[in-house]
């Protein structure tokens, strides 16, 4: 088996549901995002810029990409941070880190998160604490990687959530996400949902310059279906309707 | 001892307990509140201390194996100190490393399991290797044993050894352009040439050792700053040349950082500039401002290993076939901080990452205080000379220290 997410930035509406999910889902201490979806080529979230002369908005949402060559397993020393062999996901094992960031260092796409203290607990307007999350651990065979009460100092991301996966489920942001812009499934089985829905399909990866053979793959949003009115004026307004 | 140094023996005890100090401030309130790390920012003052340290301890040690193979018999006792100095500064190291670390309750996992294609994994291996291989050596410079060249040569390739693992657990990670040059591993050998005879030049102009100990050190120091000078150069070069949005974000972190660049440059060049002038003469002033120099400056370029790593982004996305942008990060930081997402992350010490940093310098100086004491106790009682002689050595430089 080999875990894979798809995710189709045609569809994608740039909602963040599947980031505040994951978060939510995860019990995700404070300061800690797994899943994040920002406007490509702008650190502000919702702008548009300026790409071969036409306005484009693309939102693309980025988590762990559960990398075949994962630079982060290669680096950490205790294997605290491992392949999962039967699913091809890349986990971390809390009881093993001793929380040294190599791993962290080593991701080029900064998905990783890390516990810089006794995780904050989540405080409530009235100074209550509340709990969120799946609440109970989950081991993947002798390892600890979920727990709703996270140790300290230990790197987290994303698990394609283990807990549910390996209960046939989809990831929490796959079922969440509104514009149903996430697939995930079992890229060695042709049958599986992802093999359908890539079916001619063409799809990219992230920084493949890192040469870290993602199981993320994106699919391109569509064409660019409306000229430019700034560099054209009133001519691309016909064109437009035209 | 003499006065001056049993001062400097208070120092480091000063500075180890400030250190420990900090160390414990760290584990009691957790790196998030006692330091100004991001997830951006990995790695900072303390993980800087370490390469700075192991720099001074390959070094150090690398100037005692030259003594001995190239038969330099009037600098022994200046070697002895050397190797001395080698060990209490790796040691120092592995201890900043340690204290880097956030769940260190689980380091029996570095023993059980070790990943053997980790760097970090040699990292362990070679600087055990280092410290088993060196007390050997110590041992057999304290009893003038007849194969003390033998041993004292064999850690000085285990310094070599550690240096290049050094530099590559920070080249193979090609996920910060900064690092990922095949210099890197070089440069950090010619580093540790340079830290090594600068720090054992300050110790013998302060010791007031031979001029001809003061002159060779200057000259060992001033070639390896000018080696280390152009592989730097070269380096910034690779990076410039690369002509990529990466490589654009690696010289734009330089820039906010131009002060820290410039006296990781200058300050060396100056060393070496006054090295080179002072020449055979090995006028002790000249030698003690020269390492001086070369020591903030190589300190200057520890730090910058970290800055235009680290604030350069990775990722950058592509749009209809052209790159859009560096794409945000998670910085892990909330409540006293601006930024959840960012680019990059202006990493200042925290006060306890101040503290904690002191530790490693502490540890070094009480280290060799105690492996010179333990030397003096291990000499055979005939053959004693060798450490008489450091010892009578010991005493003219502080005479001379104090006058
Ligand atoms: S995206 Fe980063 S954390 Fe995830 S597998 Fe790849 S290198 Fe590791
Ligand atoms: S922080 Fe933990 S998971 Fe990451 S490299 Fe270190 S030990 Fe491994």
């Amino acid at each position: 088996m080999r875990y894979a997410m798809a995710i189709d930035l045609g569809r994608c509406i740039g909602c963040r549901t599947c980031a505040v999910v994951c978060k939510d889902f995860n019990a995700q201490p404070q300061g800690i995002w797994w899943n994040r979806v920002f406007t490509s080529g702008t650190p502000e979230y919702d702008v548009a810029v300026k790409v071969n002369d036409q306005l484009r908005m693309e939102f693309v949402p980025i988590s762990c990409q559960h990398c075949t060559d994962a630079p982060c397993e290669t680096a950490c020393p205790t294997q605290a941070t491992y392949t999962d062999k039967d699913t091809g996901t890349v986990l971390v094992d809390y009881d093993r880190c001793i929380g040294c960031r190599m791993c962290a260092s080593a991701c080029p796409y900064g998905v990783r998160q890390y516990n810089w203290g006794a995780p904050a607990k989540m405080v409530g307007l009235d100074g209550s604490v509340y709990r969120y999350g799946w609440p109970h651990e989950y081991r993947d065979g002798d390892h600890l990687v979920y727990t709703p009460e996270r140790p300290e100092g230990v790197m987290e991301k994303c698990t394609f959530c283990a807990q549910l996966t390996s209960q046939g489920q989809d990831p929490a942001c796959c079922t969440a996400c509104p514009g149903n812009a996430r697939i995930f499934g079992d890229m060695d089985d042709a049958d599986s949902p992802i093999r359908r829905y890539l079916e001619g399909k063409e799809t990219y990866t992230l920084g493949e310059e890192y040469r870290t053979e993602p199981n993320v793959y994106y699919i391109a949003a569509h064409g660019v279906s409306q000229v430019n009115l700034l560099s054209t004026g009133a001519e691309g307004e016909e064109a437009n309707h035209g | 001892m003499v006065k001056s140094t049993r001062f400097i023996g208070y120092i480091g005890i000063v500075l180890l307990v400030v250190g420990l100090a900090g160390w414990a401030m760290q584990l009691a309130g957790g790196l998030f509140t006692t330091t100004g790390m991001t997830d951006i920012f990995l790695w900072g003052l303390v993980i800087a201390m370490f390469a700075f340290m192991v720099g001074f301890g390959a070094g150090a040690q690398l100037v005692a194996s030259a003594i001995y193979l190239f038969g330099k018999d009037e600098l022994k006792p200046l070697a002895r100190t050397a190797a001395a100095v080698g060990l209490a500064c790796v040691a120092a190291a592995g201890v900043a490393i340690l204290a880097d670390l956030g769940a260190i309750r689980n380091i029996l996992a570095m023993i059980v399991g070790l990943n053997l294609r980790s760097p970090l994994a040699w990292d362990m291996l070679a600087l055990t290797a280092f410290i088993v291989v060196s007390v050997v050596q110590l041992v057999m410079i304290a009893r003038d044993a007849r194969s003390t060249k033998v041993w004292v040569i064999l850690a000085g390739l285990c310094a070599v050894v550690l240096q290049i693992v050094e530099g590559l657990l920070f080249s193979m990670q090609s996920a910060h352009a900064w690092w990922a040059t095949p210099i890197m591993p070089i440069d950090f050998l010619v580093v540790a040439f340079v830290s090594g005879s600068a720090l054992m030049l300050l110790i013998a102009c302060v010791k007031g050792a031979p001029q001809t100990a003061v002159a060779w050190l200057g000259r060992l120091c001033a070639w390896a700053i000018a080696v280390h000078l152009v592989l730097a150069l070269c380096d910034l070069g690779l990076v410039a040349l690369e002509n990529s949005p990466v490589s654009g974000g690696v010289l734009a972190a330089i820039g906010t950082q131009l002060p820290l660049y410039l006296c990781e440059l200058l300050l060396p060049a100056a060393a070496m500039v006054i090295l080179f002038a002072m020449g055979r003469s090995g006028k002790a002033s000249w030698g003690l401002w020269a390492s001086i120099l070369a020591i903030i400056g190589i300190f200057c370029h520890r730090l910058m290993l970290l800055y235009p790593a680290y604030n350069a982004p990775s990722l950058y996305l592509q749009l209809g076939g052209a790159t859009t942008g560096p794409y945000p990060v998670s910085t892990g930081r909330y409540l006293d901080w601006d930024q959840t997402f960012a680019l990059a992350t202006n990493y200042v010490p925290a006060f306890p990452e101040w503290l904690a940093a002191l530790l490693p310098i502490g540890v070094a100086i009480i280290g060799t205080f105690v492996l010179l004491w333990l030397m003096g106790k291990m000499a055979p009682a005939k053959g004693g000379m060798a450490a008489d002689a450091g010892a009578a050595e010991g005493a003219r430089g502080s005479e001379a220290a104090e006058s």
